[in-house]
């Protein structure tokens, strides 16, 4: 549920956590984008960074610009002035998914685990608009959140020492794209041919907090022709 | 140039770190020890934050080309120009084709080699800081290796600020510092006992401990008990001490950004570079001490940054 007002905690000599809600929701989501971009638009010359997640928002300062009391006076009165904010529109980004092998090599067990058929699985996956709710693990992992209960499979037992870059995983009721190869334990059904994250591109990260994504089933063929790659 | 002819244990190129890319899920990297990188980078003459090495228990040798100034700062590490021993805390000028020999260190972990106008390399996402595990930043994202070759900001030592005599550190360094904490306003994952457990035990550093974190073993740190030491992932921030299966984990330079581990306390800004001392089988202490009183010691140690140049 959302708070009536947002709460604002200290963690640290240097930051401060604003909470919005006391647990995950859509509206939760809805409210850490709005806030997120009010802070970006605001540009105070105190604040350093701000990261935010499921239902907060980290804020760092710099301690030669202010101090916790003022810090908190001035997060307050910008949390007060979002309350009468009429947001901008949210991005949807369509993701071509690939998912058939060797793209996929969990498919089938997450097909198992569900009771499903694999078609299935490919069909409840790609229905849903789901929500990056937060980002982290490796630089441009999207935690994605508005997964279909009926796939909602654990991890699996032992991870991967090495998941492919674009592999579309399932960890309980997330699902998530590995933006660079690097060890992961989640179930791998599928493989985008986009790049999530490049440091050399003007635009480097392809997703924000904040955005909505769908995915967009693909065949072999198709991923191939759009760049990707067969191993790493 | 510099040439590094053997790379020590861990030698990285470090700045400021990246700013602004948390969110996607970029850690800042940058010192482990802001203090001594600031006074290194000062003693030559440059911003606080300009491009450096930081050095790690066995250090490198590295073949000065040019001629050059430079300042060695941080843990205690023996080192010589051409055979001959050099000071630290100082400014120290170099005049082309000398051998930087540093040795391991007799004390602490981390050292700060800065030179007069910087290292120059091609920054990664706003900041040439090395962050090994996303192979961002540095030369090619890894540690400094032989051959690698770096080139200098400046190479006319007329052209050099900074000051050739020593200086004296404002923090003396432990291998069983007490470190002050701030306690998260929020009460719902631990229960006062459990922060009377953490500021009243020792705790030491496990092997499990690098840049980006450090694992300690000691007493337990029990969670309320309506917290089973999960909680919705959040922020997490420089000096968060994480509870991992009731052991502390203060997360360090290369943390991680979000963290699904209750957090029962932050270690401050101004005791920073005293973690980032220490080593595995070093011992820490923890005591509590109020916002206020943490910002205070943050200032002081800037005003002694100011002081230095």
């Amino acid at each position: 549920m959302l708070y009536d007002k947002p709460k604002i905690y200290v963690i640290s000599d240097a930051a401060f956590m604003i909470e919005v809600a006391d647990r995950i929701s859509d509206e939760a989501s809805e409210a850490i984008t709005s806030l997120t971009h009010l802070l970006d638009d605001a540009d105070h010359e105190a604040i350093v960074d701000i990261v935010p997640s499921y239902r907060s928002i980290m804020v760092e300062y710099d301690l030669l610009k202010s101090d916790a009391a003022g810090m908190e006076d001035e997060l307050a009165r910008l949390c007060e002035s979002h309350a009468q904010r009429i947001d901008r529109s949210v991005r949807l980004i369509e993701i071509p998914v690939c998912y058939s092998t060797p793209h996929a090599p969990d498919l089938d067990q997450v097909a198992v685990l569900s009771g499903l058929e694999p078609q299935e699985v490919i069909d409840l996956h790609s229905e849903p608009v789901y929500q990056v709710s937060a980002m982290g693990f490796t630089p441009g992992f999207p935690y994605l959140s508005g997964l279909d209960h009926a796939i909602a499979v654990p991890r699996r037992a032992t991870p991967r020492a090495a998941v492919a870059a674009g592999s579309i995983g399932i960890a309980g009721e997330q699902t998530g794209i590995y933006p660079v190869t690097s060890p992961g334990g989640w179930q791998i059904i599928g493989r985008t041919p986009l790049t999530l994250f490049d440091p050399q591109r003007i635009d480097p990260f392809l997703l924000a907090t904040g955005d909505t994504v769908r995915f967009i089933p693909i065949d072999d063929k198709t991923y191939y022709s759009m760049g990707g790659e067969l191993h790493d | 140039m510099i040439e590094i002819l053997n790379g020590g244990m861990l030698s990285t190129i470090q700045d400021k770190g990246r700013i602004g890319y948390q969110r996607f899920g970029v850690p800042v990297s940058g010192p482990m020890d802001w203090y001594a990188a600031a006074l290194a980078n000062r003693l030559v003459g440059n911003t606080d934050d300009a491009p450096l090495l930081e050095i790690t228990i066995i250090g490198p040798t590295i073949l000065l080309e040019d001629s050059c100034r430079f300042a060695l700062t941080g843990a205690a590490f023996p080192a010589r120009l051409d055979g001959q021993t050099i000071e630290m805390n100082t400014g120290i000028e170099a005049t082309g084709g000398n051998r930087l020999t540093i040795g391991n260190a007799t004390s602490g972990a981390r050292g700060y080699l800065a030179f007069c106008g910087g290292l120059v390399v091609a920054p990664q996402l706003g900041s040439v800081s090395t962050y090994t595990k996303a192979r961002l930043g540095g030369l090619d994202g890894t540690a400094l290796k032989a051959g690698d070759r770096i080139a200098l900001g400046c190479t006319d030592l007329s052209h050099c600020s900074g000051q050739l005599y020593p200086s004296t550190p404002a923090l003396d360094y432990s291998s069983s510092p007490t470190v002050r904490i701030v306690v998260e306003d929020r009460t719902d994952h631990f229960d006062r006992s459990a922060i009377d457990k953490l500021t009243s035990s020792s705790y030491h550093l496990t092997h499990a401990s690098d840049r980006m974190g450090y694992r300690l073993e000691g007493p337990q740190l029990a969670y309320s008990s309506d917290c089973d030491g999960n909680i919705i992932s959040e922020g997490v921030t420089l000096g968060s001490i994480q509870v991992i299966d009731r052991r502390p984990v203060i997360l360090m330079a290369d943390h991680q950004t979000i963290g699904g581990y209750a957090k029962i306390a932050t270690a401050i800004r101004a005791d920073i570079p005293l973690l980032a001392q220490l080593r595995p089988g070093d011992k820490v202490r923890f005591t509590q001490v109020t916002t206020e009183e943490a910002q205070r010691a943050y200032l002081e140690m800037r005003q002694h940054l100011e002081e230095c140049s």
